[in-house]
């Protein structure tokens, strides 16, 4: 059985997935012209969001929350409640949301209005990050506008009583707008800067209104589970990771790219899928989950199968899903001062360890590599990254600290002879 | 513990706390510290620096202490290994790229981030690379700005969102490459935009004209009163040597909050201008020659004597500052009024004397200051608020932001940085016309006759419109509702009229009323009898000459004490006067190009930054100060210098302990029971055609403004908006 492209991707090889007729014609809007039409009773609101706490699924943007139990957050009171997609797909090693968005932005927009009935959300934006501008936001844009055109959306759609629109919204190209606070305050039209939580945007969100973030991915999965129930999406999967996720196999790879597969896939299968490593070479570490998850070595990661529990089990994170494949050769130390210096460059600046802890850890990292390093410093980085783990308003200290963290737990006699030899790589 | 409360456990003890709450909050009421730098009680909370970080159990990560609300059950230890290495954490890294150039810092010793580092920072620095620098901007003549010293804490950027209402500092760029910085090159011209100064917990802003003039642990300090306007801001001066170098603002809840208005700030260094007078000069075969004060007491008992003893008073008149000190008003006013002298008036910005016999025992609002935040509904009647009285400017504010409506009948279109209701401009002649509108509209609305001693006059004015309708009805149907009768209104030439009208629509709306009043203690000069048309404590006199009859008629004797003529709206007028009148005594502060040509007596005066005294602010609230060690060595004071001059002239001094014992419950019912008095004034007369005051100068208000030379540089006194 192929396992590919079974939810989100199972209409992609039909011909230009990416139009309305073509998505109807595979079954697309099925679900939402289910829930106008209110056939049975079996489309309430709350019955949409027992549905999806059924499922199992759990949020693709990278934190892996629970995506029922967040729309279950939101207060039942009658006010203005908005649905916001993040589309601000930044992660770096993550490229799956842009495909979504350029193959099968139908499923997106259907996943969106469904999402915001059964959150009472009348309004709904989608956040596309500001890099796509050329290649994600024409598709995106033209196919709500198909599906306006269709009556799909707009003020009581279809004479159902139900009120959804949709814009979509350019970001600016940051990538802390991908963290959900941030992204809401850019919508408004601010700097892109997390707020403190609580309050959470079920409370407070945009405009200080009822929200719920949700990412690309994972609302693109939801039209499919509403069609054909919870129990058939957990045909997949595991029992604790159940449905399918699209993973971004980049690095040294023979086939990098998109593979959506069911959650527990053995890590050697991804890597059959992706065409194994560039070269014939050996495989030597890997970064499961984007670059702020911790990154694991082959014979770690070798044993995985590539779900929530078993990554966190291994002591890295399923993450957003995008595998960075590093083959023997590569050195540890370069990658992470490449890693750092993007969260170094990211930063949004608002609060001090993540400011002044970023620059410092890339400084560091940028002397070991050109031969000035000094034998404290790698003390000194872990140091650093402990202290800025856990004490900033967002998570981004997190990512920032974790890869600094792991690498040098992994590869300390790489990082520590560099120092000695003066800028020298051991992995060469 | 009531339904409103939670126990919380922080270091061991268990607490029954406020639910509502921020666990910084509590801790401070409680008096446990946790450091902070971006928290300020005033300001919203930001959470950004990272300092008040504190371990909850339960938690997987410290909690900021600003952003956490305490829950029932909380566990919290402030001082675990686990809050300290997270609040020592975060000194480690502002101070990475911190100048920690304390020695050459104005704030050095009164800096949050140098107390704070004794006890969470380290001997030493781990961060051993290249600080960063920050470049600077020029925010204007008042604030320094060193910008590598900022902590990105946005104190100051918060001040301007939440407290002025405009942001003129905001943050710009992101991650290390974040500063603060205004909009493209603008200044700060906020009129309360000195206190980011206060607000600023590191050196990024310090005071502009104070740089690098004293160290803050030489200073003594020194409560005392603003003496620019009739808020009665409440300050501390800082002192060296008997000079003030700086003033800083006093915490007073009920009046200013945390806030002074730039000019309460640096107006002072008004009174170190270097034509300030030293000695009293007599003028002698047409030259003024240096004198005692002795003699210049003798003279002055002279000339006033002789004309007493001729049955002359008439042709005595006195003007007087309305921001001296409620002591000096009382002496001069009863020095004169024992001399038998009628002619006596403080009222220096007013055209409209019409309608004494109506005036309220004095001019007040009958609420706290920080009860204007509560009002509903809320009518500025010619006003230039912000400049007039920036701190009550600052309270209507806090009402709008609440959700108040605020409504405006003015001459001009003033910026406001608040939502505003309605706005009614206008013309200066039809102001009158359009709050008599307003009156009309409200009797349609309450559904009361209109009585008819207004009835005629009502008549003849236009129908309301559905503004006027809208604004009447805001007033009629809040409870709590306030009527603010500003500076231009009172120097309008149909003051008399405004006012009545003011008062019937208070009336009928039951709506508070405010009367701002010019300078510090108007106040005090209705109730000492500084007005020629009463006696102290509002007992009925015989009617002397008001202060537009006074500077429009030449006497035989004119007394100006504490104003120039530039203070007065009748500015030729009074010139006229004084080079017409035969003997002219000035009491004056500085020298000034009128008085050298043509006083015959001037007698230098201290400032009430240099004198002992009080104030009544316009709630009636009585405030002392005692600043007499700053009083230059050669000066009397001024309150020397009128007991000699009464007692010389053979009359007993008055006691002013006596009338401070009649003066408090004297205030507190006319407050309790304030009396709209709503007639028209009796005689409507067209008054000379005076130019009206439309433009409000805040830094031209009295001679020592005038020669501040920091707010003489700033964009307001240079006509550069």
């Amino acid at each position: 059985m192929n396992e590919l492209n079974q939810v989100v991707f199972a209409n992609i090889d039909e011909q230009e997935p990416w139009t309305i007729d073509s998505y109807i014609a595979s079954g697309g809007y099925e679900a939402w012209k289910n829930i106008l039409n209110n056939k049975d009773d079996s489309h309430k609101p709350e019955n949409i969001i027992e549905i999806i706490q059924e499922s199992g699924l759990r949020g693709r943007g990278g934190a892996g929350f629970p995506t029922g139990l967040k729309w279950s957050f939101m207060p039942t009171a009658d006010t203005q409640k908005y649905i916001v997609c993040n589309s601000d797909e930044s992660e770096p090693g993550t490229c799956h949301d842009r495909d979504i968005l350029k193959l099968n932005p139908h499923a997106l927009i259907e996943g969106i209005a469904i999402a915001g009935y059964a959150i009472g959300a009348t309004i709904g934006y989608n956040y596309v990050r500001g890099e796509f501008m050329d290649e994600c936001y024409p598709p995106i844009e033209n196919a709500l506008k198909e599906a306006y055109q269709h009556g799909l959306l707009g003020k009581d759609i279809n004479n159902s009583g139900i009120d959804f629109d949709l814009y979509n919204f350019i970001g600016a190209g940051a990538y802390i707008c991908g963290e959900e606070t941030g992204l809401l305050e850019s919508l408004e039209g601010k700097q892109g800067k997390p707020r403190f939580k609580p309050p959470f945007p079920a409370n407070f969100g945009l405009y200080g209104q009822p929200t719920t973030v949700n990412n690309t991915q994972t609302l693109a999965s939801v039209p499919m589970i509403i069609k054909n129930g919870s129990k058939w999406f957990k045909t997949f999967g595991t029992e604790k990771s159940p449905g399918t996720i699209i993973f971004s196999v980049s690095g040294h790879i023979n086939n990098p790219g998109n593979y959506e597969l069911p959650l527990g896939v053995p890590f050697n299968k991804l890597i059959e899928y992706s065409g194994g490593i560039l070269n014939g070479k050996k495989l030597k570490a890997v970064i499961p989950g984007g670059s702020s998850t911790k990154v694991l070595p082959a014979h770690i990661i070798k044993d995985c199968t590539m779900d929530y529990e078993s990554l966190q089990g291994a002591g890295s994170a399923l993450g957003t899903a995008a595998v960075v494949v590093i083959a023997e050769g590569t050195c540890m130390v370069n990658l992470l001062k490449r890693i750092s210096r993007f969260y170094f460059a990211e930063s949004c600046g608002q609060c001090t360890p993540c400011r002044e802890g970023t620059g410092w850890l890339y400084r560091i990292l940028d002397r070991i590599t050109n031969g000035n390093g000094k034998e404290s410093d790698l003390e000194l980085l872990v140091d650093v990254a402990n202290r800025i783990e856990g004490n900033t308003i967002c998570a981004f200290g997190d990512a920032s600290a974790w890869p600094v963290q792991s690498f040098i737990e992994h590869y300390h006699e790489e990082f520590e002879y560099m120092v000695k030899h003066k800028g020298k790589t051991k992995a060469a | 513990m009531t339904d409103n409360e939670v126990k919380i456990t922080i270091d061991g003890v268990v607490y029954s706390v406020d639910k509502n709450k921020m666990l910084i909050e509590i801790t401070d009421e409680l008096g446990i510290y946790i450091p902070r730098f971006c928290y300020h009680e005033k300001l919203s909370i930001a959470a950004n620096c990272r300092m008040c970080l504190v371990e909850v159990e339960n938690s997987n990560n410290t909690l900021p202490a600003c952003a956490t609300p305490v829950s029932d059950g909380m566990v919290v230890n402030t001082q675990s290994t686990s809050s300290k290495t997270a609040q020592e954490s975060t000194m480690e890294f502002l101070l990475i790229n911190h100048p920690l150039d304390c020695p050459i810092c104005d704030q050095g010793g009164e800096c949050e981030l140098q107390d704070l580092a004794y006890s969470y920072g380290k001997n030493n620095s781990r961060f051993d690379l290249l600080k960063q620098t920050k470049p600077n901007d020029d925010l204007g003549p008042l604030v320094s700005t060193d910008m590598t010293r900022c902590i990105m804490c946005t104190r100051c950027v918060r001040f301007g969102s939440e407290v002025a209402g405009i942001q003129e500092l905001g943050t710009i760029g992101r991650g290390e490459s974040s500063t603060i910085s205004t909009f493209v090159e603008q200044t700060v011209d906020h009129e309360l935009s000195g206190n980011i100064i206060d607000l600023c917990p590191v050196g990024a802003l310090n005071n502009k004209p104070y740089r690098y003039t004293d160290r803050t642990w030489e200073l003594d300090q020194i409560k005392s009163i603003s003496p620019h306007d009739c808020v009665g801001t409440n300050i501390y001066m800082h002192v060296k040597n008997n000079k003030i170098k700086r003033i800083v603002p006093l915490q007073n809840d009920s009046i200013n909050e945390s806030w002074i208005a730039d000019r309460d700030r640096f107006g002072f260094d008004g009174i170190y201008s270097s034509d300030r007078l030293d000695g009293p000069l007599i003028r002698t075969n047409g030259d003024l020659v240096k004198a005692s004060h002795e003699d210049s007491i003798k003279l002055i008992n002279e000339h006033i004597s002789s004309l007493v003893n001729s049955n002359s008073q008439d042709k005595i008149a006195a003007l007087v500052s309305p921001s001296i000190s409620l002591n000096e008003q009382f002496l001069l006013a009863n020095y004169l009024s024992l001399q038998g002298v009628k002619n006596i008036d403080h009222r220096i910005h007013q055209i409209d004397f019409t309608g004494d016999t109506l005036d309220p025992l004095f001019p007040h609002l009958n609420i706290n200051l920080s009860d204007i935040q509560n009002m509903k509904t809320i009518l500025v009647i010619g006003s230039d608020l912000r400049k007039e009285t920036p701190l009550i400017a600052h309270w209507v504010k806090r009402a709008a932001d609440k959700g108040s409506s605020i409504h405006f009948i003015d001459n001009s279109i003033r910026e406001y940085h608040f939502p505003i209701s309605d706005y009614i401009m206008t013309d200066n002649d039809s102001i009158t016309e359009n709050i008599g509108m307003l009156v009309k509209a409200a009797f349609s609305i309450s559904d009361s006759s209109i009585p008819n001693h207004i009835e005629d006059n009502l008549s003849r004015l236009p129908e309301p419109t559905r503004t006027h309708k809208q604004i009447a009805l805001s007033l009629c149907n809040n409870d709590e509702t306030l009527l603010i009768n500003g500076l231009l209104a009172r120097s309008h030439p149909d003051f008399a009229l405004i006012r009545s009208y003011i008062n019937i629509l208070s009336e009928l709306s039951s709506s508070r009323i405010g009367e701002l009043s010019h300078g510090a203690n108007a106040v005090g000069a209705y109730i000492t009898g500084c007005i020629p048309h009463r006696s102290q404590l509002a007992e009925p006199s015989e009617q002397g000459l008001n202060a537009l009859q006074i500077a429009s008629s030449n006497h035989d004797l004119l007394i100006l004490y504490g104003l120039e003529s530039k203070d007065c709206l009748y500015e030729t007028n009074l010139v006229e006067s004084i080079k017409s009148s035969k003997t002219v005594i000035a009491f004056s502060y500085f020298e000034d190009e009128v008085f050298n040509k043509y006083a015959d007596i001037i007698i230098p005066i201290n400032t009430t930054y240099e004198s002992k005294g009080s104030f009544i602010n316009l709630t009636g609230t009585l405030q002392e100060f005692n600043n007499e060690m700053m009083h230059p060595h050669d000066y009397l004071s001024n309150e020397k210098f009128l007991s000699d001059l009464i007692n010389i002239s053979g009359t007993s001094l008055p006691s002013f302990e006596d009338f401070l014992k009649q003066l408090i419950p004297f205030i507190q019912e006319s407050i309790n029971n304030p009396n709209y008095i709503n007639e028209l004034p009796i005689e409507i007369t067209e008054t000379e055609p005076l130019n009206a005051l439309n433009e409000f100068n805040m830094y031209n208000l009295d001679p020592i403004l005038r020669r501040s030379k920091p707010l003489q540089s700033t964009k307001e006194s240079l006509g550069d908006n």
